[in-house]
């Protein structure tokens, strides 16, 4: 009994100095948190206000290297402010509306820097900038005044951000923010371009029904014929609307998303296990090529192909048939298995809708003198790509390697065929 | 009897010569290899293209544009057609001209070690320390090993019962934010913002991931996007967020809803 007795109260020592230990560094973590997120919300505090002085300093300058100054400011801050609004718990909602519109006045502020036109925009939207900005200010130092107390800890941070006050007051903050982002930043065309994956419900194309999709998948995949189909549609809320479709025969398990409008193929891919045994690189793209072209692909080439464990990935792009350039922004990806070739992935996604491509006219660059004396052009052709106000632009397509010290770095510059601007420099 | 000593030496020492010069012809597969390829004909490529001095860069298995050069220089040197394409005739040509430890090469890599395989000079003195196990992923230009490493860890732990679409999307809708103005753009930056992955907050993340979760990343890495642009996916199963059911929903994969 005594014994007993002994080791009971033994355990109930060691479990209360255990919970004791415990419940101390729980605590200590809670109030480290609390300072860590007390100190980003000051830091968010005070970096607003730079921004807003920056934002009003840039109204001050018609001088360039003056004004570019104050851009710079805005473009840093902005940033520096996402990054700190990025580590605090904060209402999610209301945060990424902020994030958002601080992403845009910093691309619009970088924007600036580099265009003329741009510089016209500027003035004309910041005056409304800067007054958004400060009345913003000020309801974020109401929002956010009971959070930075001294006395809180990281618990009672929590409570007040799911409290339905606070709550309403973040909202209210978010709302105001979207509302800035819509009047200071709207959508250009070019950005609206730019995103042509989420602007597929501006698809022209009759609505096929759900046999209609499922027809079109056999069709293309006659293979899956005596698959175990479902097929399904988008959520009512999608921005364009799909049929989902399943399917499962054998070894073989995968799915074809293809639009309502057109029955146009969004994606296809499949799983299944893969031999060990591979076909050679040269057979392998052959058959991709010639299944490419069964499947109405009939306009793209190859500009990359990489060897992973069981499969190739091959880039396709549009070969614009006037000049012969590669639009890489009408890309088609496409995956095949190792052992024997078959196409197990397909995503079409950005090839449904071309793009638009303007003429553009073509100024002879002197090479020589564009480059380093050391710098060889390997490679020359055409392609399209996408410049900083996210315009399809013409460009001269150069592979070009420099030797640095015997080791040769090869690298892709395009350059705008008209302006002589570089729009990409990639290392290979 | 020393005659038929002699005799025998020189028998011994020529079927040994020409035992070893069987295997120096076999030593490659019969692929013939290209820019794009991976794996250990181009490990045996870029350490005989190194052994012969035409190869300087890192022994890793990925024909890339640093094995291209060297095999181009290699073929203009010995008479070959310069095609940067790795042939019966070129594989040939480079093993008669270059030795190929394969158990050292191998070696380094599976330890992960930094090293070289320069003809003429003792290998143990062209091995330095690495960081452990490297990647034999070719990925798109735009992203690095790390940024494999770190969404497999989040689409296995976020995604490991879900079917292989599922787990794409998972990895597809980080690509999405890194996308979007409204989110970190940074891949590490996604992963860790705070309450955006239960993976993160509950540990999951440090699970070790399978080699299906990275195959997923890897499409969703070459533009796959189950998800048709998401940028939440939430378990309605398990969601306690009134928000996440006011986003606008795209589709239902496994247990997971996909929303904008």
């Amino acid at each position: 009994m005594k014994k007993l007795t002994f080791f009971l109260v033994y355990a109930v020592i060691v479990l209360s100095v255990f919970s004791y230990t415990s419940a101390k560094e729980k605590t200590n973590l809670k109030q480290l948190l609390h300072a860590q997120y007390t100190n980003q919300m000051a830091d968010a505090s005070s970096q607003l206000n730079e921004l807003q002085k920056a934002v009003q300093q840039s109204l001050l300058f018609s001088d360039p290297t003056a004004l570019n100054d104050s851009l710079q400011d805005v473009w840093r801050l902005s940033s520096d402010i996402r990054q700190t609004i990025g580590g605090i718990p904060l209402d999610r909602e209301f945060t990424t509306q902020w994030m958002n519109y601080l992403g845009r006045l910093g691309n619009q502020a970088k924007l600036t820097m580099t265009s003329e036109e741009s510089k016209t925009n500027w003035n004309k939207s910041v005056s409304n900038v800067a007054s958004n900005l400060s009345s913003f200010s000020s309801e974020w130092d109401v929002a956010t005044a009971h959070l930075l107390q001294e006395d809180k800890h990281y618990n009672k941070w929590l409570d007040q951000l799911s409290n339905m006050d606070v709550k309403n007051n973040f909202t209210n903050l978010s709302a105001t923010v979207k509302s800035y982002a819509e009047s200071d930043f709207p959508l250009t065309s070019s950005e609206t371009d730019n995103q042509k994956k989420k602007d597929l419900i501006a698809l022209k194309d009759k609505v096929i029904s759900e046999k209609e999709a499922l027809a079109r998948f056999k069709e293309m995949f006659p293979q899956y014929e005596k698959a175990t189909i479902r097929i399904e549609q988008s959520e009512k809320t999608a921005p364009y609307p799909f049929y989902h479709i399943t399917f499962h025969e054998g070894i073989r398990l995968g799915y074809a998303d293809i639009t309502k409008k057109g029955g146009h193929l969004l994606s296809f891919l499949v799983e299944r296990p893969v031999d060990k045994s591979t076909l050679s690189q040269e057979e392998l793209i052959n058959k991709a090529n010639k299944q490419m072209k069964d499947l109405g692909f009939d306009d793209l080439e190859i500009e990359a192909s990489r060897e992973n464990t069981m499969a190739w990935h091959l880039n396709y792009v549009r070969i614009n048939p006037s000049n012969k350039a590669k639009v890489y922004a009408d890309g088609v990806q496409v995956k095949i298995a190792k052992d024997n070739g078959e196409i197990i992935g397909i995503n079409g996604m950005e090839y449904i809708q071309k793009e638009t491509l303007k003429d553009q006219p073509m100024k002879k660059i002197d090479w020589k003198t564009f480059f380093d004396k050391n710098v060889e052009i390997v490679e020359e052709a055409l392609s399209y790509s996408e410049n900083d106000k996210m315009e399809e632009r013409l460009c001269y397509e150069l592979t070009v390697v420099y030797y640095n010290k015997n080791v040769p770095l090869t690298f892709r510059v395009l350059v705008d065929t008209e302006t002589g601007e570089i729009i990409k420099n990639e290392k290979l | 009897m020393r005659l038929f000593k002699v005799l025998l030496i020189i028998l011994m020492t020529f079927t040994i010569f020409a035992m070893n010069d069987v295997h120096r012809g076999e030593a490659f597969s019969n692929q013939v290899i290209a820019r794009g390829a991976n794996g250990d004909d181009v490990i045996e490529l870029q350490a005989r293209l190194q052994y012969v001095g035409f190869y300087t860069g890192k022994i890793d298995g990925k024909f890339g544009y640093g094995t291209y050069w060297a095999l181009r220089n290699f073929q203009e040197k010995y008479g070959l057609k310069v095609d940067g394409i790795a042939g019966t005739t070129t594989k040939k040509k480079l093993t008669a001209a270059s030795n190929y430890n394969k158990e050292f090469v191998m070696e380094q890599l599976r330890k992960g070690n930094r090293f070289t395989h320069y003809g003429g000079k003792p290998l143990e003195q062209q091995v330095q320390q690495g960081t452990g196990t490297q990647s034999n992923t070719q990925l798109p230009t735009k992203y690095s090993d790390q940024d494999l490493k770190l969404m497999a860890n989040a689409v296995y732990g976020e995604a490991r019962g879900e079917p292989y679409e599922g787990q794409v999307a998972v990895a597809a809708v980080i690509l999405n934010r890194l996308d979007s103005p409204e989110f970190p753009n940074t891949i590490s930056g996604i992963i860790f913002q705070p309450r955006a992955f239960t993976a993160v907050a509950d540990g999951q993340i440090w699970l070790t991931p399978n080699d299906r979760a990275m195959e997923a990343v890897i499409d969703a890495m070459n533009g796959w996007d189950p998800t048709e642009n998401a940028l939440y996916y939430f378990n309605p199963k398990t969601a306690t967020s009134e928000w996440i059911w006011t986003r606008p929903q795209i589709k239902k994969i496994g247990q997971h809803i996909f929303c904008l």
